[in-house]
């Protein structure tokens, strides 16, 4: 286990306290706490990527970081009006 | 040891970016280190992997391109995120 693998997996520690909030919170800290989740999910497919030396991993983090941006907008959207 | 470093600097950015969310106690205060968490971890992790590959080679440049996304998307993001906030606490009116 190298250090790339390492720090992926410390990382996950904090996906851990974003899931805690997105559970017990109200619906827009659990918006909140769905936004650094996924960034934190990316940063460790970039960390995962690295750690494996895997060129094609790195899409995954790529795609990630745009696809997550949609969805929480979509959340915001069709939420909004009335459980935000 | 350098890309060691920047590694640590950058997990422990982000560690601390959602003991904040746990920490704070409204959503627009939490909103502050989640928009933080885009920015700080995500470049210092992207330094990591330049300093460790290059940053003209495939990896190197799709770690930069990670972290810019996450960065200009995220603070579009906290800024929707903020105005829905705002608008709650204010009721519907701004």
């Amino acid at each position: 286990m190298n250090l790339w693998l390492t720090a992926a997996t410390v990382l996950l520690a904090g996906l851990l306290l974003c899931g805690f909030v997105l559970l017990r919170g109200r619906p827009l800290e659990a918006l909140v706490a769905l936004e650094l989740g996924s960034t934190v999910v990316t940063i460790v497919l970039l960390l995962l990527a690295e750690g494996f030396h895997r060129s094609s991993y790195f899409t995954l983090p790529l795609v990630l970081a745009g696809l997550s941006f949609v969805g929480t907008l979509a959340f915001m959207r069709f939420l909004g009006e009335r459980w935000l | 040891m350098i890309a060691a470093v920047l590694v640590s600097l950058g997990v422990a950015a982000e560690l601390v970016c959602c003991m904040g969310l746990i920490a704070m106690p409204t959503a627009l205060d939490r909103l502050h280190y989640a928009a933080a968490g885009t920015t700080v971890g995500p470049a210092l992790v992207a330094a990591a992997v330049c300093v460790d590959e290059g940053v003209f080679t495939s990896n190197g440049l799709n770690a930069l391109a990670v972290a810019l996304m996450l960065a200009f998307l995220g603070g579009a993001l906290a800024s929707a995120t903020g105005r829905v906030a705002r608008r709650k606490e204010r009721g519907r009116g701004s």
